[in-house]
Parts: structure tokens; C-alpha cells; sequence
């Protein structure tokens, strides 16, 4: 269905655009028909970027991305403008996401005038018909987004993706600027609406416990590299990498009695000056409590640790296993 | 008693009829203490911290008490109003990018309070401001970084800085952890920690969150607001263990580590509250009582009560 092969992204600056930083450095996976892939990392760790690449907002600089077989990447831009529709991105800041001076109605039936699908009256059928999918009363369509909530306007992102039938949604970080209640409300919403229309997903997100309601499949991606990917279950299981198992350790549990272990588990502090690309080796080992010689010297190789599942890390199986602690939240480091 | 709010009211005017972003609240917070309040967005916890610091403009309308030690900051006139903010109590507001001064390094921005509040001189001040920076995680060499140029957690930790620089007693801390990474939310609430409970004598916070994974954290009691009222509060443990009003449930239902469950509607309009309990609409245990006759508050134990007919 998707399928990601090695993608880079090299951003360059300055006049001469002699700097350059590599955001994306090399990022393969696959998701299959009506799944969803769970992106996981840092914010600068590139997983918008490479949503971003998949959708085609951004033009990889080297790598394939392939769609039901067609490579994205090579398409002429008539056949990428047909493809479009199909493939569609959510963003993260829903108040951005909308033009501040057309009404709802008139963004929802924007995607239908664009692609010439239906007119006239007919759109407003089906703009009707869109809101009432995700939730909302048809009285919304006649507001400003200024006068809808966060969560409602995030709703509304999310009718005017449906609005193209779309067969995969990049959904980036949809949830990260709204309140707990409200999330959980817009993510039921989201599944409901896979199951429902069977598309395609890949969930963007800084928060593991939040990814793992979504997805089918995790991938952590930390400084442009996945480090750690494989089926929810056993990234939740069975976390090889110090930096998961690092994840996993920061989520902030309702619990008073489990909460305390939070203090435990808080990486090193990255030191922004510690030039990796010159540094060579593994790219987590200055924040790394297991880091050794050899994380210093090679970059690790992708290793399999169980069916299924891989880890960049060339020490993940000196790592003690996850146990849980007395209240049976899992404890790591 | 560090801070006692009583029947606190902030109800703002707009074409639409008031919006009451406060209506009728009381809270208690004792010495060395961190009270916990949460809810969600327009549900007045910010206005609540505004409304004890006097930050509010001045078309809100307040009324009741907020005594600190003993005193009355609702009637204090503006200039000993100045004296209490800051050296007594002191605000970390939200989203501390649009709450830093672009145009100032974050060591000008800790000197000036210092100047201002404690009256040092300059260089007292701008060494002192490389201490806070320390102290809180940065290294004093940043003290002439501008806000731009920190991440998100470092900008929060500036903040903290400045809402430390005059060592006060009690500190309102708004959503610090809001649009961070989690690994970064971890620091800071360790930060937090450490500022509060790890100073002697222990300093008091009252710490605004939406997130109960935050609160359960740091925080020894809680107070849980839904459309501008405190609808329970208690022992943080008690809160969490033993949920008592519908509401507070359904906080703990949509959190990610409890499953994500849905309580269905959308918190309601200020200005427009339903009838009787503002919950009722929403409620699964809602009765006929409910939708015309507004609860009170009803002591469930020793420092536990919730605003429910039915807890």
C-alpha cells in the first residue's frame, strides 16, 4: 500500500547553500492496507518532515516512496495532481488550517470545487453530509473558525480530508494542541472513521501513549533515523531500545503512587554542540545510559531482536528486560 | 493557611450577556503545599490564577475574598498590590514564547524583575540572573540568548527562572508543561519538583494543568473546575483512587494511559450555561434533579467534597 524506501531530506541555508543539515537521514517502512503506522519521536527529530515528503509537500533528495505500486517520487505533476486527492495530510494546528475570513461551509466545499467532483447544489449535500460524519450540526457550517473550539475545528480539518474519499491520511500530530478530554473525543472519532472507510494511516505523534491507541505499528524515529520499529504489542512489550524504553519511562501516569518514578527515567541532557555527523557511531549515544566504546565508534546496524520487530542497537540485548513495578505500570532504565 | 479564596466570582461583559469564567469559587492552599487545578481549556482555571495576582484587565468583574496570610489582595491598593506580586507571589504564565520579551535576552528579562522588585544594582542583578539560569537547567553562558533562540523547553525553564527571581512564597505555575515533548515534560516537572518540595522551607504552587498524568505528579491535593466552578476536590490520592464526581471520571476515562474514553458533548458556552448542574448535559448518571436545580458542594471526608447530588 505504502511503501517508504530509504528517503533523505537534506535542508540547505546561507547564500551559497553551503549549509546544510540533514533532517531525514535514511527512513524505510512499509504500512499496509488500512493500518496505521504510528510515527513516534522528539519534536526536530524529522517524522513531520518526512509526513510532509510522503504527501509531496516536500521533494525528497534521495529515496522512493511508493503508493499502491506507483512511485510518488518519479510522478510527472498531471499524475501527481490526479493522485492528490487520494493522499491527504491533517495538520497539527488546526486554527492554521483554515482561511480565518471564508465560513466552514465554504472551506468543506472547497475540495469538491478544486477537484471538480460535484456542483452546485449537490455540494451542499454533501458538505452536509460531512459534518454530520464527524460530529458536528449542520448551524456549524454558518461560523467563523474564530468561533469554533479547538477540538471542533480539528473536526472540521477532518470532514474536509474525508471530503476526497482519501485512501491514506498523514495525520500530524493531530491532537497535540488540545486538551485531554477533547483528544480523546477527536481520536474515537478518527478510528471510528477508519474502520468506516478503511483508509490507509500514518499517525504522527511525540507521545508513545498516544500512538499506541492509534496504531497498528510503531516506528521511533530519533535525530532522522527510526531506531526502533515493529508491531504495537511488542514495542509496548518488549522495548529494545534505550531511547523507547526512555519514552515509554517519560509518560506521566494518572497515578500518584506511579508517578513518582518519573525521576528515574529522564534522559541525559543533550548538549546541542556535540556534532554527530562528525562524531560518528550511534546518533542517541550522548544521551544514552548504556552508551560504550563501540556506540562511539560504528554506527549501529539494524538488528532483529524478535519476529517481526527491529532495533537499531548495538547493545539492546545487555539491557535488563521490562518488568512491571507493584502498581503494574511498566518501569524502565 | 498560605492562600484562601472565597466565593470568588470573575464574570466578564461581552454583547452576548457575562461570561462567567468564575462563578462562586473556594479554595484552600496551605503552606508548603501543591494544589492542583485542573480542567479543560475555557473552563476559568486560567482567570482563577489571574484573578489572585490582580493580572486581570480591568473590565472583569471581581468579587469575593482571596486572602494571603490574612490579607486581603482583592482590596490592597495597586502599589502594595506591586510589593506582593513577585516578592510573595509570583506567576509562570502559559506559552512562554508570546509571554518573554522577543526583544530582550532572557538574562535582561531576570535582571529587570531583580532590579525592579529587590532593588540590586545592575551587575548584582545580571549575576544573580546567571545563578536562576543555573538553577534552573541553563547554562549560565545563554544568560544573552534571546527567546528565539531556545527550544520550547528551555524557554520554559526561562520562565521558571523569572518566576523564581524573587524567591517567592507561593508560585502559580499555568500549564507549564503545554506543547512540549513528553521526554522535555519530564524535566520540567522534575524541575518543578525540585523548586518546590526541595527547598527548605518547602515553597507552595498552584499549579494549573489540563493534564492529570502532570498532576498526579506533583501535586498533594486537587481541585477539579468544570465551567467556572470547583466541582471536587481533595487528597490527591483520594481524587485519583476514588473519583467521585462524574466528571472527574471522565478526565480520568480520556487519558491516554486509561484508555482514551470519550465523554460524548463539548464543555459548555460561559455565557450560556446549561440549567442546574453545568455537567448534567453530559452526564451519563444526569437524573431529573439535575437539569434545574445546581448542586452544592457536599463533604464526602475528611478534605474530599464534590459538587453532585449523586457522588
Amino acid at each position: 500500500m505504502l511503501e517508504v524506501v530509504g528517503i533523505k531530506k537534506v535542508f540547505t541555508s546561507g547564500i551559497f547553500r553551503r549549509r546544510s543539515i540533514e533532517v531525514v537521514r535514511g527512513v524505510s517502512f512499509r504500512v499496509n492496507k488500512g493500518q496505521t503506522l504510528g510515527l513516534v519521536g522528539e519534536s526536530g527529530c524529522g517524522k513531520t518532515t518526512v509526513g510532509k515528503m510522503i504527501v509531496r509537500l516536500i521533494e525528497p533528495t534521495a529515496g522512493r516512496i511508493l503508493f499502491n505500486g506507483i512511485e510518488l517520487t518519479r510522478l510527472d505533476p498531471r499524475k501527481l495532481r490526479k493522485l492528490r486527492p487520494k493522499i491527504q495530510i491533517i495538520f497539527q494546528d488546526p486554527d492554521m488550517a483554515f482561511n480565518p475570513r471564508w465560513k466552514i461551509r465554504d472551506s468543506l466545499g472547497e475540495p469538491f470545487k478544486l477537484n471538480r467532483l460535484v456542483r452546485g447544489r449537490e455540494i451542499i449535500d454533501r458538505v452536509l453530509e460531512l459534518i454530520e460524519t464527524v460530529g458536528l450540526h449542520p448551524e456549524h457550517l454558518n461560523r467563523y473558525p474564530f468561533e469554533l473550539s479547538g477540538g471542533q475545528l480539528q473536526r472540521v480539518a477532518l470532514a474536509r480530508v474525508l471530503a476526497l474519499q482519501p485512501e491514506l491520511i498523514v495525520a500530524d500530530e493531530p491532537t497535540s494542541s488540545l486538551d485531554v478530554s477533547v483528544q480523546a473525543q477527536v481520536l474515537t472519532l478518527l478510528k471510528e472513521l477508519q474502520r468506516r472507510f478503511q483508509f490507509t494511516c500514518v499517525f504522527i505523534s511525540h507521545d508513545l501513549n498516544v500512538a499506541r491507541w492509534m496504531s497498528d505499528r510503531i516506528a521511533v524515529m530519533y535525530r532522522g533515523k527510526i531506531v526502533e520499529e515493529g508491531k504495537t504489542e511488542s514495542i509496548f512489550g518488549s522495548p529494545c531500545h534505550p531511547y523507547t524504553r526512555a519514552l515509554l519511562g517519560a509518560i506521566l501516569v494518572p497515578d500518584p503512587e506511579a508517578g513518582r518514578t518519573w525521576r528515574i527515567a529522564s534522559l541525559n541532557h543533550v548538549s546541542p554542540e556535540v556534532n554527530l555527523e562528525k562524531a560518528g557511531g550511534c546518533s542517541f549515544q550522548d544521551r544514552c545510559p548504556h552508551a560504550e566504546k563501540i556506540c562511539r565508534e560504528k554506527e549501529p546496524p539494524l538488528a532483529v531482536p524478535a519476529p517481526d520487530h527491529r532495533v537499531a542497537c548495538h547493545r539492546f540485548k545487555d539491557l535488563v528486560p521490562v518488568q512491571a513495578n507493584v502498581t503494574g505500570k511498566v518501569c524502565f532504565l | 493557611m498560605l492562600l484562601k479564596i472565597t466565593n470568588l466570582r470573575v464574570y466578564f461583559k461581552s454583547a452576548d450577556g457575562f461570561v462567567k469564567a468564575a462563578d462562586g469559587v473556594d479554595l484552600e492552599l496551605y503552606p508548603g503545599e501543591i494544589l492542583g487545578l485542573v480542567g479543560e481549556t475555557g473552563s476559568g482555571k486560567t482567570v482563577l490564577g489571574l484573578a489572585i495576582t490582580r493580572l486581570l484587565p480591568k473590565t472583569a468583574a471581581v468579587s469575593g475574598e482571596v486572602l494571603y496570610r490574612g490579607q486581603n489582595l482583592l482590596a490592597l491598593p495597586e502599589e502594595e498590590m506591586r510589593k506582593v506580586r513577585g516578592r510573595q507571589v509570583s506567576m509562570i504564565f502559559q506559552n512562554p514564547l508570546s509571554s518573554l520579551n522577543p526583544a530582550l535576552s532572557i538574562g535582561e528579562q531576570i535582571a529587570e524583575v531583580l532590579r525592579e522588585h529587590q532593588g540590586l544594582k545592575r551587575k548584582a542583578a545580571w549575576q544573580r540572573a546567571g545563578e536562576l539560569l543555573e538553577l534552573t537547567g541553563i547554562p549560565a553562558k545563554w544568560i544573552r540568548s534571546y527567546p528565539h533562540e531556545l527550544s520550547g523547553g528551555m524557554r520554559q525553564r526561562a520562565m521558571i527562572a523569572i518566576g523564581l527571581a524573587c524567591a517567592p512564597s507561593l508560585l502559580i505555575a499555568d500549564e507549564p508543561t503545554r506543547g512540549l515533548d513528553v521526554t522535555i515534560q519530564v524535566q520540567i516537572v522534575e524541575l518543578l519538583h525540585a523548586v518546590t518540595k526541595g527547598v527548605s522551607p518547602p515553597r507552595s504552587m498552584l499549579l494549573i494543568t489540563h493534564d492529570l498524568g502532570v498532576a498526579a505528579a506533583l501535586t498533594d491535593r486537587l481541585a477539579v473546575m468544570y465551567a467556572g466552578k470547583i466541582v471536587e476536590y481533595g487528597r490527591t490520592g483520594e481524587v485519583f483512587r476514588n473519583p467521585r464526581h462524574p466528571y472527574t471520571r471522565a478526565l480520568l476515562d480520556s487519558h491516554p494511559s486509561n484508555g482514551l474514553i470519550a465523554t460524548k458533548g463539548f464543555s459548555p458556552s460561559l455565557i450560556n450555561l446549561p440549567p442546574g448542574c453545568s455537567f448534567h448535559p453530559r452526564c451519563k448518571k444526569a437524573r431529573k434533579k439535575c437539569a434545574h436545580e445546581p448542586p452544592l458542594v457536599q463533604r464526602i471526608g475528611m478534605d474530599h467534597g464534590v459538587r453532585c447530588f449523586y457522588a
